[in-house]
């Protein structure tokens, strides 16, 4: 299985919708706390070493997040530690790039999306407790989402409702967001401590999973979000992200501070169907490949960025 | 089923913004025509809330927002709070509409919301440390702050009021009541001196009167020392308080000096990093909340106090322990709070060169999502390239060329060969799209489509008929692609296409 070692701390690592072996790393240096970043991007090759950089991106501060777009395939986004929002253009010459820059977020800019549905649009979350909504012709974002009193750690678009969106906070709570509406249309209390990320369930467009700074991921349905439909532990420590399979309807993936990638199954009785315990530092990253079945990636404060297919050990070779 | 996409341009956003209805069914006849069709989108969408007001969870907001120490929280931290318990937002609007008016130190909560939060709130429970409590009452408001420092000033009043009267208490008993024991006792000499005789009688009712007298004067003794004992108890509980009060004090100056101290020292080293920072500067240095993240993370007392950027990755609970964080995270830890900078960090100018270069044109179509058609493939894998398991072509790129070669020069016989071995392989390739039952309404919703749509839609309304307009877009795709990664979105078409014959020639 591939591995890629870059020089800096992982962040996020993102597939592209348009090219099965491609993928964009975020990385930052000195862990994220101080320092610079640098955005990755990666192809998938037959034969070792398995994956090579095709070309990668400096930027003065931590990267946080990368996003492809879904409209023009060489086109990426990223979020940056210094609340500035930037737009690079692979099929541009490097020194070209990146092509835009949106200083607008007060503080720094923790997650991106892309709108997978409309594909003119993108959100963008960050630690001054707001969300951004950006359409990728306009120099100034399109609206601000200001209702969380905390960081607010992801924004993900609802895969099947084109004007619906969530977002998960520090601040304890999940908010359900629609931009036809003023303000949010419904807040889940999800749980006791900050909830670090949120994903919909991209076959049943009510069920939203979080994940949380208590160790565990509960999965909810947006009409009876009084008690969650699943409660999932087995995370030692804090769980960073979680995302819900692309081709099967009740299949996540989360990756934790227990440097652990897990599988769930979250309609089985024992819904822990797979560990990978390859990182040796904070997993922090972790997508599913869209275009191909069973894909995945991972990345982690250990530097290394791991692509294997579902079912294989990671660090096989 | 194709769902809507791209009906309305970005430019409908801010309409959409400002139109301040709460309908979220907003009269635009794309979505109507789209929930027609669709019917995932019901009047009411799924994504608001539909329960009636609870009106046992407005008592209790009621209740909460009447206490007088949330009188004196920022209007913010309360509606957070109530949203933490679950009330809805209408509950919640409810709730303030029936408290009376808050007093007038809300006011300044609108601004101070505007600059990063406040610390913790003074009403959020377990998910703070024990130091919490101490920078919270500096943080209140002036209005609280106000109420404390003259709770300090009554309690030294009352000090001294209560060491005043002990000690008058005091001298008063000195004065009076000895000499009056002094006094009795010289009478009872005197007596028994003058009247020896009456003694003898006398004695008993004396001896009587002397115990009476000694068991009253030991009680008014007890009595005396009882109170003057709660009075000293009083008074050490008083300078205990106040004791208490000021070491408090003490630790919020101290912890006020060192965030200061380290405010300077990476203002001091804040010339060093790059431009972009700067318009940071006010925002780190201008807010003490910096060091709210860490406290509320319950992350160690060692990364708090750093202000460049105050929250780590949020850590754990307070009542479990921290992720073990890697030494040389530690080590860049307590080099920022020693006011270091590591020494990797570069100078890197990452402003576009150019802000108005254009976007350059997608060589590929946008992708159909796999579960844009509703149901979960379910394929088997097949041997091949590791991470095309599932599907079992050589190489990726290889197919990618030879494709277009292959199509252009004998489409037909490609096709028949293998069209249900297609489908196996390209695991996220759907499942065949229902029959078309009314052509026309199909072609209706799905016309006002831009050139970049037109592929699954296309291939689908066309039908048998519109195989010769599929292959002029097919070769214009490839005229533009040029390199091979056109080929997927003409092998994507051509699959289409295949299915839409094997489905109506099997009719």
């Amino acid at each position: 299985m591939p591995v890629f070692k870059a020089p800096f701390n992982g962040y996020s690592v993102k597939f592209s919708p348009f090219y099965e072996s491609r993928l964009a790393v975020a990385t930052a240096q000195n862990f994220g706390i101080l320092g610079n970043g640098r955005i990755h991007v990666l192809e998938l090759a037959p034969g070792a070493p398995g994956v090579t950089e095709s070309v990668a991106y400096d930027t003065a501060d931590a990267v946080y997040d990368v996003c492809w777009s879904e409209s023009h395939d060489s086109v990426l986004i990223a979020a940056i530690g210094d609340g500035s929002v930037k737009i690079y253009d692979t099929a541009l010459p490097p020194p070209s790039n990146p092509i835009r820059s949106f200083q607008e977020h007060a503080r720094e800019v923790q997650s991106l999306d892309y709108n997978p549905t409309r594909r003119d649009s993108f959100l963008t979350s960050s630690w001054d407790d707001t969300v951004k909504l950006w359409a990728m012709d306009r120099p100034a974002s399109v609206r601000t989402f200001k209702e969380h009193v905390y960081c607010v750690y992801q924004a993900v678009w609802n895969p099947k409702h084109g004007d619906v969106f969530a977002s998960a906070s520090g601040d304890c709570t999940v908010r359900i967001w629609d931009v036809r509406e003023p303000g949010s249309t419904m807040i889940i209390p999800g749980h006791e401590y900050e909830i670090l990320s949120c994903d919909w369930n991209k076959y049943d467009d009510c069920i939203l999973a979080t994940s949380s700074v208590d160790k565990t991921v509960k999965i909810w349905d947006v009409r009876s979000y009084r008690v969650p439909l699943a409660v999932l532990n087995g995370h030692g420590y804090a769980v960073r992200k979680v995302k819900f399979s692309p081709h099967r309807r009740s299949l996540i993936a989360s990756c934790s501070y227990d440097m652990t990638v897990c599988l769930w199954d979250y309609m089985v009785e024992d819904a822990l169907v797979g560990r990978y315990d390859h990182h040796t530092e904070f997993a922090v990253g972790i997508d599913m490949s869209v275009l191909v079945e069973g894909l995945m990636a991972s990345t982690g404060w250990d530097e290394l960025v791991y692509v294997w297919q579902q079912g294989m050990d990671p660090r096989a070779s | 089923m194709a769902t809507h996409q791209q009906t309305q341009p970005p430019s409908d956003f801010p309409a959409l913004a400002d139109e301040n209805s709460q309908i979220p069914e907003a009269t635009k006849p794309a979505n109507e025509v789209q929930q027609a069709t669709i019917a995932q989108d019901p009047p009411t969408s799924v994504f608001k809330n539909s329960e009636p007001i609870r009106e046992d969870q407005i008592q209790n907001a009621i209740k909460f927002l009447s206490h007088p120490r949330v009188r004196g929280s920022p209007v913010i931290h309360r509606r957070s709070f109530l949203e933490r318990k679950g009330l809805t937002k209408e509950e919640i609007d409810e709730a303030f509409r029936r408290v009376p008016d808050p007093p007038p130190s809300s006011q300044t909560t609108v601004t101070t919301s505007q600059d990063g939060q406040q610390a913790v709130s003074t009403v959020q429970p377990q998910a703070m440390q024990p130091v919490v409590a101490a920078p919270a009452p500096l943080i209140v408001t002036p209005q609280a702050a106000f109420l404390s420092r003259f709770r300090w000033y009554h309690a030294i009043l009352a000090v001294g009021v209560l060491a005043a009267s002990g000690a008058g208490t005091a001298v008063f008993i000195k004065r009076s009541l000895i000499p009056r024991f002094k006094s009795w006792v010289q009478r009872i000499m005197l007596e028994e001196e003058t009247d020896p005789l009456k003694k003898a009688d006398a004695k008993p009712s004396l001896a009587e009167e002397a115990v009476a007298a000694a068991k009253a004067a030991s009680a008014a003794a007890s009595d005396v020392a009882r109170v003057s004992q709660e009075m000293m108890i009083t008074k050490n509980g008083e300078r205990k308080y106040f004791e208490d009060l000021t070491h408090l004090l003490g630790v919020q100056v101290q912890e006020m000096k060192s965030l200061s101290n380290n405010i300077r020292k990476l203002e001091g080293q804040s010339n060093n990093i790059p431009k972009i920072y700067s318009a940071d500067q006010e925002v780190y240095n201008g807010s003490v909340t910096t060091a709210r993240k860490p406290y509320t993370n319950g992350s160690n007392v060692d990364y708090d106090t750093r202000s460049a950027r105050s929250a780590s990755p949020p850590a754990a609970p307070a009542d479990s322990s921290a992720p073990p964080h890697p030494k040389s995270y530690m080590d860049i830890m307590s080099m920022i709070q020693r006011g270091e900078k590591p020494s990797n960090i570069r100078e890197i100018n990452d402003m576009p060169p150019n802000p108005n270069q254009p976007l350059s044109d997608p060589r590929i179509a946008p992708k159909s999502k796999p579960w844009d058609y509703g149901q979960a493939p379910q394929d088997e894998s097949s041997n091949g390239q590791w991470w095309q398991q599932k599907n079992p072509r050589s190489t990726d790129f290889g197919y990618e060329t030879t494709t277009a070669a292959r199509f252009t020069a004998n489409q037909n016989e490609t096709s028949t060969m293998e069209p249900a071995a297609f489908q196996r392989q390209r695991s996220w390739v759907p499942p065949q799209p229902p029959p078309v039952a009314m052509a026309e309404a199909a072609e209706a919703i799905r016309r006002p489509k831009p050139q970049a749509k037109i592929d699954q839609e296309a291939a689908a309304s066309d039908g048998q008929s519109g195989v010769s307009d599929e292959l002029q877009k097919i070769t214009k795709f490839s005229e533009s692609g040029g390199d091979g990664s056109g080929g997927i979105k003409i092998a994507e078409i051509q699959e289409e296409t295949e299915q839409q014959h094997i489905s109506q020639e099997g009719n």
